[in-house]
This record gives C-alpha cells, structure tokens and sequence, in this order.
C-alpha cells in the first residue's frame, strides 16, 4: 500500500508511560500526541522530570523491563510498538535514530572513533568493511570533522567535535527521523551555536524530522518550527515557535520564558517557585495548578482538556484565545 | 582607598605533562592553564569569571581555594599572600575561603543527610558542638530551605537539583566564611531554577560576603555581576563593569559569546561571530594572541606578540590590538 503524499511520517498517538516502582506505579508520560513530516523539527521542553526523555526513549523501544508503554507510534503508518522488540529492532537507527543526552561522554575510550561510527553501518545495513568507511568518511565530513580524523580516539576530540561525531553515529544509518536530548546542554555557548547550526543544515539537507528535546527555549527556538512544552508527563501547550514565545497561553510556558537570561535586558528573570509534583500519585486537577499565578478554583478540582485553536493546543482552564488569562 | 579583600596577582599555574613526574627538570613539557591572571575583588562584591571550558577559569578557583599549587603570583587574601603559607597557618583561611562546587549531585555525599553535610564542616572547623544544630538550621533557613526541619534528615536523592545546590550553599554559608568562590553554581540546573539560585548568591551579599562566580554563561552573569573577567586560553581577555562589558564589548571574543547566546526569537538566527578553529595547543602557546586562530578581524600583526590588557577607561580593560568597534 502507498501511503498518500499528505500522510505524516511519523505520528505518536496518545503515548503513555507507566513505570512499576514496587511500592505501586510512576504516570510518567500521559497521552502524549504529536506528528511529524520529513523535514519537520519539533521541539520538546520542560523541567527535569517531566517526562521529555521518557517519550523519546519510548518511541525507541529502549525503556527499561519495568515501563508500561500504551499508546501508537506509527512510521509510515505502521505502529513499530505494537510487536515489541522485535518489531522495533528493524526500524531502530535505520528508521527511526537517537542522539542521547551526554552522547559526547557514551564513545568507547579505546576504540578509535571511526571505527564506532562504523559499527551501525556494518551491523544493520550489511557494509563491508571499505564500504562502511567509505560512509564514515561522508557522514564525518557532513558533520564538518576532517575525514582524516577517523583514526583518532576520542580522547583527542573535542567535546563539541565528540558530540559532533556522536550525531554522524546517529544519521550512519540514513534514518528518516532523529531523536535528540539534550544535545547541547553540557556544551559551551559558541559550541552549542555550532551544533544548532548543524542540526538545522541536516535536517534540511537530509529531510529528516527532528524531536529536539531541551530544557533550553532559546536554544529549541533556534532549531524547530513547532514546539511542545511538557509539565508532569503531559503536553500542556503546542504551538508554532514564534507563536508560542510571543503568545504564550500556558501560564507554565509564561513562566518558562520568564527564567530566560536575556542580555541587555533589565535583570528581570523570575524563577518559577515551588517544584513539580510528584508522579507517584494521580495528579487531581491541573498539575501546574500548586505553582501557577492565574490559578482559579476549577483547576485543583477538573484537569483541563486539550483546546484546539488553529495548528495549536492547550489544556489549561483560564487560556483564552487572545493568550495569558489576566 | 580600603585594601581589597582578594588580589590576584600576576598568577600563573602550570601542569606539568605525563611523563614529567617528580624526577622532572626544568625544560620539561608543561600546560600553560592560568598565564598572568590578575583580579581584585571588593569586600562584598561579586565578579564573574567568564570562558569557555578549558580556559583555565576552574584553575583559577582551585588555586584561590588552596586546592591548587601556583607555580607563581600572589593570591593575596585581606592583605596575606596565601601561596606562601603553610598547611597550619592557612588553615584560618580556608574557612573564611568557601568553594560551591559545580555539579550538586556529584558534590553531596549520597550517604550523608543534610543535616551531617552541612554541619561537617562546623565539625572539622571545631565550632562548639552546642552551637552547631543553631547554625545549621538557620544556615538552611538562609538559603530559602525552610523550615530547616522538612529538610535535615533527608538524602540528596530526595532533594531536587536546585535544592541540592541550597544544601551545598548552605553548607558553605555556615562557616560564614567572606569570600564563596561558586564553580559554574547553576549549569546543572534547569532554566526554571537558575534565576532562583542566582538570586540567592545575590541575596547573600547583603551578609558582606563577596562571590567569584566562575561560569560559561555570560547572560546569567550579567544579573548579578558587578564586574565580568572574560578568560580565553589562561588570559584575562577583557574585564570591567559588568554592564558596560556587556553593551561595548572591546575584545573579539567577548563579541562571540556574546553571538552565541541563543536569541529566544526564532526570526533571529544565532550564528557565532568565531571562524571555525580549534584552541591552540596549551602546551605550546602562540607567540600572539592566542584567539587570532578563531578570531574575526584577526591582523598579521595579531600573531606576532601577546596583546597586553589596554585601558579603556572607566575601569575596563581589554588585550586586544585592535580598535574597539562602535
């Protein structure tokens, strides 16, 4: 069957995580839907916790034994959770691929680093050896690494040329979608530039999609068209990026740009008080409602729906269209 | 005028390179991290450190500290030079000398409460034992973690990071010590609990303490900072008024991070202002300016001797040739 030109490439459907701690069960993603087309660049955020990691690990099929995963990832229109693992295992890297938080810090000290983005290359799609390093050479390259690198060890990289090649493993494999956390976040400013100007170039180049997940806004906002801000496992608000950092009307999306640094500006940054709830109990209500300024009654007793305005979403009670409830 | 509290003088630290161990002569190898640093810092003020990482500026902060050895200058402390005291005699010092480390989840000890991490160094600085419980409780308190009883018995596991950070804080401000020297206090932490822990650090001035903040993150300096020291490659760069660093930067590298700090408008694409290049090699400095291999406007005359810090008036300074851009 021929999938149609409008269909998504990739389309998560109500994703859910539960983890089975022993004293009873971690709600750590709670219907979680986005889609993707090739070349779309999604941006996750939201604190620590809140479940970012846990979606794209799911969509992986690389949650540890004790997670609970419901919901559909469909690729093209198959659903690549639905057999298991090993269902996934074909699709993992070749289809769908992942830069993992602190890739920089996950190569193999004495292996050289050529040889590791190889590796992918040999074991999934069959390479020879010449062939295989021939790729290295290409994807190295496209990274903007000097091919004649591939000999060294990763001790004699960089961080940001580490991280550099940890994005070359990821795409060794020609995948239609690639999974980043926190790519750049133990980076330095001028090298996290860097990195956001290549995850741009390739997207594009390549027509891959994107899921960039970051606590970062401004560094999500310099990559993704669309972004999706998470509170306590739940997209709380999805909107195009110039939209959503100009007319936030989330009040935990408000807060978020509010505790961005901003230089030239008046220091006035506001941190968001209180700390996020804990998972381990069913959240009644809204969950941002304990830290939230426009909170109103309802909002500690129903949790929001999602309201569909346009090509965005949000669940919150007191958003009204125009942005920010008063 | 009143003596500084801290003076860095001239300070230089070299690391010798594997192979020259105690049996080294002179002539052997060495890592040039810190090359002729000169800061003073006013009781009560606080001066941020800036740089990429490997600039030496962590260096800076273990020899302040006494965790490191300087090879030569002054670190001189309320008018004692404490390089050239013994282990006994410095003893004093270190107390009224704290370190916030960076990392809060490596820097709390996993199997220690909060109560014992924060009284530890009371114990070690023999403070009366029945004095102790009364400081550690409103050292806590201090640092916004109140009441000190919701957190005294509890493990840094169950802490969140930005909690974590107040323990580390706390523990630091109980020795009331007149200079915190704070590595990189929030990188760890998200976005949304930053601003908080700055605000904290900014809050503790008002005891008389003065901070040296060591961190990448320019945008978050200038909130607090009352003067800003950028470091590239063991040199101070530029250094000034934080705010006037911050809208007329005078040196080429103090521009690029400036560049690089992602704009939270997403029609506004960050490209650092750098030509793509490496640090040069600390075991064989340049003969020049060590930035002209990454450096925009770089001149031939660029590469012929170490710039010297210029004076541009009202207090700051910059070590570049060239003429500073309107």
């Amino acid at each position: 069957m021929m999938a149609s030109v409008a269909a998504p490439l990739l389309e998560v459907r109500d994703l859910g995580v539960d983890f089975d701690i022993g004293r009873g069960q971690l709600h750590a993603v709670r219907g979680v839907s986005f889609t993707l087309h090739a070349r779309d660049r999604l941006g996750i955020v939201g604190e620590s916790g809140c479940g970012k990691s846990t979606v794209v690990l799911a969509m992986m099929g690389l949650l540890p034994p004790n997670a609970e995963v419901s919901g559909q990832v469909l690729l093209n229109g198959v659903d690549i959770l639905a057999g298991g693992d090993s269902s996934m295992r074909p699709h993992r890297w070749c289809d769908i691929s992942m830069v993992f938080q602190g890739a920089m810090n996950a190569f193999n000290p004495v292996r050289t680093v050529g040889d590791q983005i190889a590796e992918p290359i040999r074991i999934h799609l069959k390479a020879s050896r010449r062939d295989a390093d021939k790729r290295v050479a290409e994807l190295l390259d496209m990274v903007g690494i000097p091919a004649s690198r591939a000999a060294r060890y990763p001790h004699e990289f960089s961080g940001g040329m580490r991280q550099r090649a940890a994005l070359a493993m990821a795409l060794a494999c020609g995948p239609k979608v690639l999974l980043a956390d926190e790519p750049t976040t133990a980076l330095d400013v001028i090298v996290q530039a860097e990195i956001l100007q290549l995850l741009r170039r390739v997207s594009d180049d390549l027509g891959v999609a994107l899921v960039f997940i970051s606590h970062d806004l401004p560094a999500v906002a310099q990559v993704t068209e669309r972004v999706a801000v998470m509170y306590a496992g739940r997209v709380v608000e999805e909107a195009p990026v110039a939209r959503l950092l100009t007319a936030p009307r989330h009040p935990y999306t408000a807060a978020l740009l509010a505790a961005i640094p901003r230089p030239g500006a008046a220091a006035t940054v506001r941190s968001i008080l209180g700390e996020p709830p804990r998972l381990d109990t069913p959240v009644v209500g809204c969950a941002f409602a304990p830290r939230c300024p426009s909170v109103a009654d309802i909002c500690r007793i129903t949790e929001p729906a999602n309201t569909f305005d346009g090509d965005a979403v949000v669940a919150c009670h007191r958003a009204t269209p125009a942005g920010l409830p008063g | 005028m009143s003596a500084p509290l801290l003076e860095l003088s001239d300070l230089t630290v070299h690391y010798p390179l594997r192979g020259a161990g105690i049996f080294s002569r002179a002539g052997h190898p060495v890592v040039h991290a810190v090359e002729g640093v000169s800061l003073t810092l006013e009781a009560g003020q606080i001066v941020a450190l800036v740089g990429e990482s490997g600039c030496g500026k962590s260096t800076v902060a273990r020899t302040i500290v006494g965790l490191q050895h300087a090879t030569s200058g002054q670190v001189i402390f309320e008018g004692t030079d404490l390089t050239r005291l013994r282990a006994g005699a410095l003893r004093p010092y270190r107390r009224a000398i704290q370190l916030v480390h960076q990392d809060p989840y490596d820097a709390l000890d996993p199997r220690m409460t909060v109560r014992s991490i924060v009284d530890e160094g009371l114990r070690i600085h023999q403070v009366p034992h029945g004095d102790r419980d009364a400081i550690v409780r409103r050292s806590l308190e201090r640092v916004g973690l109140s009441p000190a009883d919701s957190v005294l018995d509890r493990y840094p596991h169950q802490l969140s990071g930005g909690q974590r950070q107040r323990v580390a804080i706390a523990a630091a401000i109980a020795l009331t010590p007149r200079l915190l020297v704070a590595d990189e206090p929030v990188s760890m932490l998200d976005v949304s609990v930053r601003a908080s822990v700055l605000e904290l650090i900014d809050d503790l001035r008002r005891d008389g303490l003065a901070v040296l903040i060591i961190t990448h993150d320019l945008a978050g300096a200038v909130m607090l900072a009352d003067r800003i020291a950028v470091m590239y490659f063991g040199r101070i760069v530029e250094e000034g008024p934080a705010q006037q660093v911050m809208d007329s930067p005078a040196h080429p590298y103090t521009r690029a991070l400036l560049s690089a700090i992602p704009s939270p408008d997403p029609a506004v694409r960050t490209v650092p202002d750098v030509v793509p290049g490496e640090l040069p090699d600390a075991a064989h400095p340049p003969p020049g300016c060590a930035f002209a291999s990454r450096c925009p406007v770089a001149e031939a005359r660029c590469g012929e001797h170490v710039p010297p810090l210029r004076d541009l008036g009202s207090g700051h300074q910059a070590a570049c040739v060239l003429p500073v851009p309107r």
